[in-house]
Parts: structure tokens; C-alpha cells; sequence
């Protein structure tokens, strides 16, 4: 029987370490893991192999932690060149046989060629072909999930993590994925998890069975969307190549060099992050109201917090005000101390939309002082983007020169992407 | 046998069409001699991963009657050659 559509979702396994190994084969035969530098503590492993897997190694991790369940680990230093460089290639194989090629992040993409059969060949064998092309011409394997809606196929490429092909057709998928827990499917994280648990939904079957208007009402929109997704109704459309994501927010965080235990370390951090995500706002001509910072303490636990602002902004001194009155507001300081050291913060905005025209009035006409500012923040980023990033900075940041050495715009050119 | 990538100097023709095609290679060998061979022939063309490592636009060529494998790796070359042992052992 012919499929209403036919996509391909590939995910190239472990990317970053993939790329590391084809580069130099004898990596495959040692743990290896791509991380951050340790010295500077923005050391978290990014990927690891099959090897360093065996050790019970986690993406995210520290190094730290990671050298202790293996001392042996080898550790490379990412090459985000390479990465970019490498995984477009993939999706230029991939982009040869349809014209709706949907990146989502780096290592996985959505091809949609339920319209390519006329041209190649018949679907399954076409992604077979894509698939063995991928390997031969770059050294590189992707898992393949071949489906008829977007969701099935990112849970068949999720299924076998090695070179896997799974195929779930409207004939087959309630065989399939009936079984799978609920939270494999792409959009239910933990929050949901913990509501679905307690409905006593614990696979895909069971959500796909559950009566809709009651997961509506407890869950609301995005339940009646899960459970159109469990029962392989959803009907995205794979995106045509080119065509961007719309941004939902930009956010930058950073992993401190040390615990931060004053005020002055986190006013300081705030400062440098702002600055990039207000940078990274009028590079793309966005403005947003919704300021939002997240914190991790020294035992991992994590804390956001966000506010609605009246005007929306590309500003890093207003980001910076809000972020940090939502610090002081939530966060019990004695004498400047923080009771709970502080290890690592985002800081974002969200709401964003283009950008109009600079003038917009609010209740206490600050129009003023905001040109002036802007004008300020554009100077800055000139001077940066001209002579590099440390040649001008706020003098605050030079409080402690090596807690603030690091460029959240220059150095994460990868931001990780959310399916909305 | 063992093979070993090493990136190397090539002299390459660019044809009218933008083709890259590989004419000379230099080889520079331990004693630090160079030598520059001419590649006779490519006998195929396509793209490829390496044994040794990395992938590009892979040349089987005939260099000096024998089969080799030369990569164009993004702006460089390499090629897969086979593993003598240390000079003292060869005769």
C-alpha cells in the first residue's frame, strides 16, 4: 500500500565523536570523548563512542566525573569546523533527492520524498541508498527512521542508534511503538512525563487509547498534541531547504571557571551574557519581552525564572536589569554571599519579534536613555566584531579578568534547537 | 600491509570546468630528498572516506606503475601509503 508521505528522519550517531573518529580511525579503538577544556571547567563531555559508553559515560557530564568511572578516557577538543563542514556535507547527499531537507540541529534532519519516487526509485530503498551513500562517500553513519509523519520517523531513528533502519508504516506502527514508553516521543520531557505517570500512562499504546478531552483538560493543548502524535496523526510538514526555523528565543549560558559566591560573580557573568544574547538580537533584527534566567547550584539542582517586560527589547542593559532583579528577588543573599554557590547560568529572551521601529513610548518616556544606550551597545559590538571580542568590555567585568574570559557570541556557534 | 595517511604537496591542473585533476605529487622522503613523480593516470574518480582516515574526493591514480589512493580533503591532499618500517631495517 502506498504511504499518504514518506520521511526520512537521519540522525547522525554520536555526532561529534563520529566525525572525530572517521578523522582518526584509531579513536574507535579507545573511550574516547569530545569535551570542553578542564582547566577552564566549561569542561563537559559534548559526545562520546561506543567505548567511553561502556563506561557509563554521559553527554553533559563533567570531566571531571567522567575521568573518575574511566581514568583512561581520551579526550578531544571539539573542532566546530569540522562539524559544521562534515554534517553539511550529509545534508548535501541528502538534499540531492528532495527539496524539503529540514535540519534539526546539526546531526539530524527530516527529508521528505514521497514526491522523489517518480525520479528514483521506490522510497524504502531510496533511504537505504541515502544511507549507504552517507557511509561510503564520508565515513559516516546515520540511523534512519522511514515513516509517514515526522514523529514516527524520528522515533525509528531512535530505535537502532547503530547504521539502524527502521521502517513504521500506517500498517505497522501500533506493533511498533505501542510498546515504547511515552516519553520517547519527541515532546514529552519530564514535566509531561510526571503528569502522564500519574494518569497511569506509561507507553505510547496507552497514550494513543487515552479518551482525548480528558488529557486535554489536564494537559491542555500540548496533551491533545501528544496524543495525536502517539496515534501517528501529526501532519507537520518537513520545512523546504533554506527555510530557517523561526527563532523562539536566544539564550547564552556558561559553565564558570569556579563556584560563584558573591553577587559581584554573578553580576559579573550576567554582564558578559547579556551582552551576547542582546548582540545576537540585533544581528537578527529581534527584540523580545520576556527575560529569563536559569541557574544550576554546585549540586546540579536547577532554577529558572522569567519576567514579562512592557517594552521589548535588544538591550543588554535591560536584559542585565531584569535578570539580575529576578536574582536578588528569588535568591537569598547575606552580605553580598550567596548561601548556595552557583555553577553554571543561562540567561535569555523570549517572545521575540522583528524588530519595527526604535521608537516605542512607555509610562515613564525613557526613550532617551535607551537610544543612548543602544548607541553605546552598537559601538561595542563594532569595536568587537573589528578587533575581537576583548577589546572593549564593562568595567565591571574586569572585576576577576579570567571569571569573564569568554565569548558566549563567538564561541557557541552551535545553539542547541527546540522542536517549537 | 600498513597504510598511513600523510598529506602531501600535489601539482594539480584545474580544468575549464573547475575539475581538479592531480598531475604531479612530491614525495619528500627521510632522508629529506624530494622527489616529484608524475601521476600517470587517474584511473577513477569519486567521493570517499579514507582507511586511514577522513574523506574528500577520492583519485585512484597509476603513479610511477603502482595503484595509490590520493584524497582531496577539503584544500588538501593526502595520500594512503603503505608502511615501510624504520629506514635501519630496509635494505
Amino acid at each position: 500500500m502506498k504511504w499518504s508521505r514518506y520521511i526520512i528522519h537521519a540522525d547522525l550517531n554520536h555526532c561529534y565523536a563520529q566525525i572525530e573518529e572517521m578523522k582518526e580511525p584509531w579513536l574507535r579503538k579507545i573511550p574516547m570523548a569530545v569535551g570542553g577544556d578542564e582547566d577552564k571547567r566549561h569542561g563537559i563531555i559534548l559526545a562520546k563512542n561506543d567505548l567511553a559508553k561502556k563506561y557509563g559515560i554521559k553527554t553533559a557530564e563533567t570531566l571531571r566525573d567522567a575521568y573518575k568511572k574511566c581514568p583512561d578516557l581520551y579526550i578531544v577538543h571539539p573542532h566546530y569546523d569540522d562539524y559544521i563542514y562534515y554534517t553539511e556535507k550529509v545534508k548535501d547527499i541528502y538534499r540531492e533527492y528532495s527539496d524539503k531537507v529540514e535540519s534539526f540541529g546539526l546531526d539530524e534532519a527530516w527529508i521528505d520524498i514521497s514526491d522523489s519516487e517518480l525520479l528514483f526509485d521506490d522510497p524504502i530503498k531510496l533511504a537505504k541508498k541515502i544511507q549507504i551513500r552517507v557511509y561510503e562517500e564520508l565515513g559516516l553513519t546515520v540511523s534512519m527512521g522511514i515513516s509517514y509523519n515526522k514523529i514516527f520517523a524520528k522515533l525509528g531513528s531512535d530505535m537502532d542508534k547503530h547504521m539502524g533502519f527502521t521502517v513504521i508504516s500506517p500498517d505497522n506502527y501500533q506493533k511498533m511503538v505501542y510498546d515504547l514508553a511515552a516519553d520517547d516521543l519527541l515532546y514529552v520531557g519530564q514535566a509531561t512525563k510526571a503528569k502522564l505517570d500519574r494518569l497511569g500512562i506509561k507507553t505510547i499504546g496507552d497514550l494513543a487509547m487515552y479518551p482525548l478531552s480528558i488529557l486535554r483538560q489536564i494537559l491542555g493543548k500540548n496533551g491533545a498534541m501528544i496524543a495525536m502524535f502517539a496515534r501517528g496523526l501529526d501532519i507537520t510538514d518537513v520545512k523546504f531547504s533554506g527555510q530557517s526555523r523561526e527563532v523562539k528565543s536566544i539564550s547564552n549560558g556558561v559553565t564558570a571557571i569556579r563556584d560563584l559566591s558573591s553577587l559581584d560573580d554573578i553580576r559579573m557573568i550576567f554582564w558578559v551574557l547579556s551582552e551576547s544574547v542582546a548582540s545576537r538580537c540585533r544581528d537578527k533584527g529581534l527584540v523580545g519581552d520576556v527575560i529569563y534566567m536559569g541557574l544550576r547550584d554546585n549540586k546540579l539542582h536547577y532554577f529558572s525564572r522569567q519576567k514579562k517586560i512592557d517594552v521589548a527589547t535588544d538591550l543588554a542593559k535591560m536584559i542585565f536589569d531584569v535578570a539580575m532583579s529576578l536574582f536578588i528577588k528569588n535568591i537569598p543573599i547575606n552580605n553580598g554571599h550567596l548561601q548556595v554557590p552557583f555553577r553554571s547560568i543561562t540567561i535569555g529572551i523570549s517572545h521575540l519579534s522583528k524588530k519595527t521601529s526604535y521608537i516605542e513610548y512607555d509610562l515613564f518616556d525613557m526613550t532617551k536613555e535607551r537610544l543612548k544606550e543602544y548607541d553605546l551597545e552598537v559601538a561595542i559590538d563594532k569595536i568587537r566584531d573589528k578587533y575581537g571580542h576583548d577589546k572593549a568590555c564593562r568595567l565591571v567585568t574586569k572585576l576577576d579578568d579570567e571569571l569573564t574570559d569568554f565569548d558566549p557570541k563567538g564561541d557557541h556557534v552551535i545553539h542547541p534547537e527546540s522542536w517549537f | 600491509m600498513r597504510l598511513y595517511k600523510r598529506y602531501i604537496p600535489v601539482i594539480a591542473l584545474v580544468s575549464e570546468k573547475g575539475d581538479m585533476i592531480p598531475m604531479f605529487i612530491v614525495w619528500q622522503d627521510e632522508r629529506d630528498d624530494k622527489k616529484v613523480y608524475k601521476v600517470d593516470k587517474v584511473l577513477n574518480k569519486r567521493r570517499s572516506f579514507s582507511r586511514v582516515g577522513g574523506c574528500g574526493i577520492l583519485y585512484e591514480c597509476m603513479i610511477y606503475g603502482h595503484k595509490r589512493k590520493l584524497y582531496l580533503e577539503k584544500d588538501k591532499w593526502f595520500i594512503e601509503c603503505i608502511y615501510q618500517g624504520p629506514l635501519k631495517d630496509r635494505a
